[in-house]
């Protein structure tokens, strides 16, 4: 396997005091390949040839790409939803590239949060019960769980139609409860997958507001985007093409990493 | 915190199946049928078999039953030209039984008299038969009105008797029946009055005749004391058929052997059947084990059980198929669903708890509805075909349990699937 400009954690650590990090790393990806095989045949779909980065907490992050760039696989990893083929993931000082499925369920419970493009609330539920579905894996009683989801969709502006359907909602609200589903667990780090991706461009600035907000209270947040608008939110942005990283730039400072 | 949430996944899953209510109907009723099918079968079974079993415990599991039959004709011709027929059992076989076979509790003879009675102008068929006050006793059947027949009767060799239900329901249809008086006529003896003491409990045997096992049908019956049969009628017994008369001697119709053990019933039988062969030179006599009886009858209600249940397990399984059917649907359906539960922390047993409950819940639902179907459906056909039917407890916990069987067994197949889907695939499945 071929190695890519290496981003090595000793020539980050400057960097990374910029933002609001505060300079712990909270998610660190190590040589990480990640390459497809279809079952029974030999042949072989790299997705990511080998990506070191690291996201310090607090940091707020713009993986940006091309379709086919791999940034979906990267947010997979990144989400715990699978495994890379090598290298290793560390997320608040665990290894998680070789946990089994229960233990990967478990740590999406507990410390990550998913922000998808189109929303992915679960239709049948009201929008109060859908903030519930990540409190109910972490075995929260059921008045902790109501408790709690009261008081994230208060946070969205949702609080008059907490006993509504997505489907009754627009797109934007539909956005700001999965965004609120994506913190009511507390987790270490948001994703979000073009998160504004299905919304028209005025309503997309909400939730990027939405975004900003979060990292202004010290949430750590990667967001995936092809849109370089909803990129410079952030201030980093990493690059990828064909499974490197290309680019990793802070946006505030307009350094460069190599 | 697991209870908490197994309710939740309960609350998924009843809310799942009534967002869908015409689809989880239908998929219930597969099983509602089932065990429809599966408790109708059984109470026609448990109905048709109870009726038999009655009838054996009537004669009693303890008692071997010894019966004087009448040779069949082409026997010995020079006796029939006598006219005079003689045969069954005689008191040297009864002093043989009482003093030689051991096990032995008590013996009670019977001793069939006359063939008639009548009560003002009505005349009824019956048998008048002379016994001992244990006989009912012996046969565990109990006295509806009145009195049994008491020792004190044979002492004085009373003209008192014990009727059978059906007698009193033809004779005496609208009165009451105790203190009166029914005369019995016989050719050699003349006409005797006779007053009613006792009337018998009904026997019911739910369909089948009566005289089935035993040869004797006590509600037609008339019971006197074994004394005043003797005493009052001769040995010989002279019976007109169309067209001709015989004479014949059959001094006892039955003996009743009580054995003190189960387990000694058919050592005994086997003794009496011994003893007797000796005396007699023809087969005149026939030795009845109802516990025999008990076990062949109790054989084939296995057998009658098994076959019936399982046929209409069949249907059960085609219920079961049902739910597999729409779980399989649902999962597809719901595969996003799916995909965001796991990627918001749910593991694979959550997600396999969430399908197998609901396939439970609608095995459940399906399986309470289809016990009272069947509780309907057992009673509809004992109103309208008349036939019996009996449901036991354990039909209903059996079919019930089978309906939950099945749901849990064609649950599994769709909630593993699910279970084992990609979170990343499924995330992306529309």
């Amino acid at each position: 396997m071929s190695h890519q400009p290496k981003t090595s954690a000793h020539r980050q650590t400057p960097i990374a005091q910029t933002a609001s990090g505060n300079g712990r790393v909270l998610a660190g990806l190590a040589d990480i390949v990640k390459i497809y095989t279809i079952p029974g045949s030999p042949v072989e779909i790299p997705a990511i040839r080998g990506v070191s980065i690291e996201v310090k907490e607090g940091e707020y992050v713009a993986i940006c790409g091309h379709s086919g760039s791999g940034k979906s696989t990267l947010l997979n990893l990144l989400g715990c939803l699978d495994h890379p083929t090598s290298g290793r993931y560390t997320l608040g000082g665990l290894d998680v590239s070789k946990l089994d499925d229960n233990a990967l369920s478990e740590i999406r419970s507990q410390r990550l949060g998913f922000v998808f493009q189109s929303f992915n609330l679960i239709p049948q539920l009201t929008l109060l019960e859908n903030l519930e579905v990540p409190l109910i894996y972490q075995g929260i009683s059921p008045i902790l769980r109501r408790q709690r989801a009261l008081e994230f969709i208060e946070r969205v502006e949702l609080s008059d139609r907490i006993n509504h359907r997505p489907m009754e909602l627009s797109g934007g609200q539909q956005q700001r409860v999965a965004i609120a589903r994506a913190m009511v667990n507390d987790p270490l780090l948001i994703l979000a997958d073009e998160p504004t991706g299905n919304l028209d461009t005025a309503t997309g600035e909400i939730i990027l507001k939405l975004f900003d907000q979060l990292h202004n209270e010290g949430k750590t947040i990667i967001l995936i985007t092809h849109e370089r608008s909803v990129a410079e939110h952030c201030r980093r942005i990493i690059t990828l093409r064909d499974g490197y990283v290309i680019e990793d730039i802070d946006t505030r400072s307009n350094t460069s990493k190599p | 915190m697991f209870s908490g949430l197994a309710i939740e996944t309960i609350r998924i899953g009843v809310k799942s199946i009534r967002l869908h209510k015409l689809r989880s109907f239908l998929t219930a009723l597969g099983i509602i049928c089932g065990v429809g099918a599966v408790i109708c079968m059984l109470s026609i079974s448990e109905g048709a078999s109870e009726a038999e079993m009655i009838l054996i415990r009537l004669l009693g599991t303890q008692n071997v039953i010894v019966r004087s039959i009448r040779p069949q004709g082409g026997g010995d011709v020079a006796e029939e030209q006598a006219y005079l027929l003689d045969y069954g059992l005689n008191r040297t076989d009864l002093a043989i039984i009482e003093n030689t076979i051991p096990h032995i509790q008590r013996v009670v003879p019977l001793r069939e008299v006359a063939y008639e009675v009548s009560f003002g102008p009505k005349r009824f068929p019956v048998k008048v038969v002379g016994t001992l006050p244990t006989f009912f006793k012996t046969i565990h059947v109990n006295i509806a009105q009145g009195r049994a027949i008491q020792p004190i009767d044979n002492e004085k060799i009373a003209k008192v008797c014990v009727i059978g239900d059906e007698i009193r329901a033809q004779l005496f249809a609208y009165q009451d029946p105790i203190g009166r008086s029914i005369t019995v006529s016989t050719y050699a003896s003349g006409t005797i009055p006779f007053k009613i003491v006792g009337v018998l409990e009904r026997i019911e045997t739910a369909g089948t005749p009566p005289t089935g096992i035993g040869g004797r049908n006590l509600n037609n019956d008339v019971f006197i004391p074994l004394s005043t049969a003797e005493k009052r009628y001769g040995d010989l017994q002279y019976k007109r058929t169309s067209g001709s008369r015989e004479i014949f001697r059959c001094i006892y119709s039955d003996f009743y052997v009580q054995v003190d053990e189960l387990s000694n019933v058919i050592p005994v039988s086997e003794m009496v059947n011994q003893a007797l062969t000796h005396g007699h030179t023809k087969s005149d006599y026939t030795v009845k084990v109802p516990y025999e009886r008990l076990k062949i009858a109790e054989n084939e209600k296995r057998r009658r059980r098994i076959i019936l249940g399982a046929i209409a397990g069949i249907s059960l399984i085609v219920g079961g198929i049902g739910i597999m059917n729409i779980m399989l649907a649902t999962v597809t359906e719901r595969t996003q669903e799916i995909g965001i539960r796991r990627a918001l922390g749910a593991k694979r047993r959550h997600i396999t708890m969430q399908f197998l409950i609901e396939s439970l819940i609608l095995s459940t639902v399906g399986g309470m509805i289809g016990v009272i179907v069947g509780s309907v459906g057992a009673h509809l056909i004992t109103d309208l075909a008349g036939w019996p039917t009996i449901i036991h407890l354990w039909t209903i916990l059996v079919s019930f349990g089978l309906a939950l069987a099945v749901g849990l067994f064609f649950g599994i197949y769709p909630a593993s699937a699910a279970a084992r889907l990609d979170p990343i695939e499924a995330l992306r499945h529309t």
